[in-house]
């Protein structure tokens, strides 16, 4: 039924994910897991599969001497999107 | 916040349906829409800065007091201030928008063209001055009004081209007064229209 949508971001959170860093150039963890809902530790997870799959970047720094973890997404990921979207539509459409 | 729309648990990993695929997409568009740093603060900031060094300008002048031009002096403490204020808003923000950057973008640009003019008014002549400021400060609002697809800085910013088109056919004293009113339309007023709106969008 799904078979044409990515399953990577298929998934409640990760398209979440992805969907909130389409419309920021970045964005924190702790402003990540404000936004989304997601728990600390599902957050984490969500967002290393992103990573490994090179849909987006994470960068770890610090602010104030505070571990700050700023994440953005790649072309990659931008272009998984956009796939993913039209997938969507089409799906979308034969189920008029 | 923003909108809240009500969600499927982020953490659960049941498959979703095309209808929650959507409305994830459109709560994550919709939380990250609205910038935190286009509050409207900088432009009543601004504007009341503007405001005081002009009509307090001309009405030294008007007292034909020796210097008129002293209320200007305020200018390096505002410019520190504001610089100030918006590193530590910008320290504090845990999102950088693209809103965001082109506004910076936009603004430093803004500067460095006024300073130039500044830096060249005895080539220009003082008389030209104020009205090619005012009409960077049209350019400046009107783009950041359609930007951020905010009508009051739109018309506002679109209301200091035909004030600066008057400021070139008058006195330098009665430019002065133009750019109060300048100000006042693309600043002032739609600064609070903004800070009203955000705070409306943030309760």
């Amino acid at each position: 039924m799904f078979e044409n949508l990515d399953p990577l971001l298929h998934q409640q959170l990760r398209l979440a994910i992805i969907s909130l860093l389409m419309t920021v150039s970045e964005a924190e963890f702790t402003y990540i897991r404000e936004k989304t809902g997601a728990t600390a530790g599902n957050l984490s997870v969500q967002l290393s599969k992103l990573k490994e799959a090179n849909y987006i970047t994470i960068n770890k720094t610090f602010k104030d001497n505070y571990p700050m973890t700023l994440c953005s997404i790649t072309d990659t990921g931008k272009l998984a999107f956009e796939r993913y979207v039209t997938a969507l539509r089409k799906y979308l459409d034969l189920g008029k | 916040m923003g909108e809240i729309i009500s969600l499927p648990q982020m953490d659960d990993e049941n498959v979703m349906s095309e209808k929650d695929s959507i409305r994830v997409i459109q709560s994550m568009i919709a939380a990250t829409k609205h910038s935190l740093l286009q509050d409207g603060t900088l432009y009543i900031y601004w504007g009341w800065v503007i405001l005081f060094c002009s009509i307090g300008e001309y009405v030294l002048m008007l007292t034909e007091f020796e210097h008129p031009y002293v209320t200007w002096l305020v200018m390096p403490v505002a410019v520190w201030r504001y610089l100030a204020y918006v590193a530590k808003r910008k320290a504090i923000a845990k999102v950088k928008s693209y809103t965001d950057e082109f506004m910076s973008v936009l603004w430093r640009a803004f500067f460095i063209s006024m300073a130039i003019i500044l830096c060249l008014f005895p080539v220009i002549g003082y008389e030209k001055v104020l009205p090619l400021i005012i009409i960077l400060y049209g350019m400046g609002t009107y783009t950041s009004g359609g930007v951020l697809r905010f009508p009051p800085l739109i018309y506002g910013g679109l209301a200091n081209f035909p004030l600066a088109i008057g400021a070139f056919f008058t006195s330098f004293q009665n430019q002065l007064l133009i750019l109060s009113i300048a100000v006042s339309v693309s600043y002032i007023i739609p600064g609070y229209l903004l800070k009203s709106n955000f705070k409306s969008r943030n309760v």
